[in-house]
């Protein structure tokens, strides 16, 4: 059986229709608005965010490149081959010979023997066991140069200072290469990094060549007929 | 004979009672349809604005990126410095970092009254070191301790401890070593 509605109810219902309408409208727009709003405002507040550390990276490789510009002093090329040869691209015997070599003019600490350690080295580590003669300010000033003084960056990852014993000292340094890539992680201050070069480059006791092309800096240098 | 009868007072009260419900209902309808139109205004501005800025942005970086494209070589190599930097930076861990660290010991023993000989000092990539001295009095020693358990001393530590004091007899002069072992606090 059908129930039965009055015919005052009907006409109340006809009467506020709209309403209905409206509060059914409202009803469906309680949960739907907020969410599609808030959802657009939180997106936009992420591209904004995404946009403005592209616009920060930009800026900033910018402003170092028009720094370089600026300067005639200092370009892009010295700065490439400065970290090239400290960190090379491929590993090469040589370059760690001539960096002791160097090592060795610079601190006047002689180094008498060179042997690889196979087991500690890894693709991007050479590990070399170094043994040298020299007195205490020779030793030193060896400590005090080593790490990149010599041209490649040179770490020890346990050194052992003895104040009586100067001679057959034996030391376990790391040589590094690694292959260089363009991929970038987060934002990066350019300008900061080109004063951290410069930083190194007043560490590093010799002249790099800045006319060189890309990679030739590691071929440049004097070789020896017998390097041991 | 059956007649349908209706008590009209009961159908009053009763459509009264709707008659309220109805307007209390338009009220809600109002007020709930102010709080949507407020929220979306204000957040509609806010979104306006944000796309605004987007525009804004996106139109920077148009502009600056049609500027590096004129150095792209510059930018390629640029990127590669700034890596190979993060590569030095990660490597240089590997590192003793023995001479600064040697300074500190010995420019802290030169504040003390007493002066103390580093015989033979080791330090480690992770800062772990242990260090020697040696004297040839008993008043040095002690001195020297002193000085060791100050805060001008104890600062640059984050750990240190005695690990051995041992006394030799060398050509009747009475020597006396006592070694170190921490860990220095990261310059």
């Amino acid at each position: 059986m059908k129930p039965k509605i009055s015919p005052y109810l009907k006409y109340l219902l006809a009467e506020n229709i709209y309403y209905i309408i409206i509060a059914f409208i409202l009803l469906i727009s309680i949960f739907m608005v907020p969410s599609i709003v808030l959802n657009t405002y939180s997106q936009n507040i992420e591209k904004i965010n995404t946009i403005e550390e592209e616009l920060q990276e930009i800026n900033s490789k910018k402003n170092a490149l028009s720094f370089l510009s600026s300067t005639s002093s200092k370009n892009i090329d010295e700065y490439y081959n400065i970290v090239s040869s400290l960190i090379p691209e491929t590993e090469n015997y040589f370059t760690i010979i001539y960096a002791l070599n160097n090592l060795a003019e610079l601190t006047n600490f002689n180094i008498t023997s060179y042997s690889l350690n196979l087991k500690e080295s890894t693709v991007n580590k050479i590990s070399i066991e170094v043994t040298g003669v020299g007195n205490h300010s020779e030793f030193l000033n060896f400590l005090k140069e080593y790490n990149v003084g010599g041209g490649r960056l040179i770490t020890a990852e346990e050194i052992t200072l003895n104040s009586e014993e100067f001679t057959g000292i034996t030391l376990r340094l790391n040589f590094y290469s690694q292959k260089s890539s363009l991929f970038q992680r987060g934002t990066i201050d350019y300008k900061n990094i080109l004063s951290k070069i410069d930083n190194l480059k007043s560490k590093i006791k010799f002249n790099f060549q800045t006319d060189t092309k890309e990679e030739s800096v590691i071929e440049d240098y004097p070789t020896k007929t017998n390097p041991f | 004979m059956r007649t349908n009868r209706t008590n009209l007072l009961i159908s009053k009260h009763g459509y009264s009672n709707i008659l309220r419900y109805l307007k209390i209902f338009k009220l809600l309808i109002l007020i709930i349809s102010s709080i949507i139109l407020i929220f979306v205004l204000i957040f509609g501005v806010l979104i306006f604005k944000q796309n605004q800025k987007l525009e804004m942005l996106g139109q920077q970086k148009q502009d600056n990126l049609q500027i590096l494209s004129t150095k792209k070589d510059d930018e390629v190599k640029l990127i590669k410095i700034a890596n190979k930097i993060k590569n030095l930076e990660a490597f240089s861990k590997d590192d003793a970092n023995f001479y600064p660290y040697y300074q500190i010991l010995n420019q802290t023993f030169s504040l003390s009254t007493e002066e103390a000989k580093i015989e033979d000092l080791n330090i480690q990539k992770d800062r772990k070191f242990n260090f020697s001295l040696s004297f040839t009095d008993l008043k040095s020693l002690l001195e020297t301790f002193k000085f060791i358990e100050s805060e001008e001393f104890l600062k640059n530590f984050s750990t240190i401890f005695l690990k051995n004091l041992e006394t030799q007899d060398k050509q009747g002069i009475k020597l006396y070593r006592i070694t170190f072992e921490g860990t220095f606090k990261e310059i």
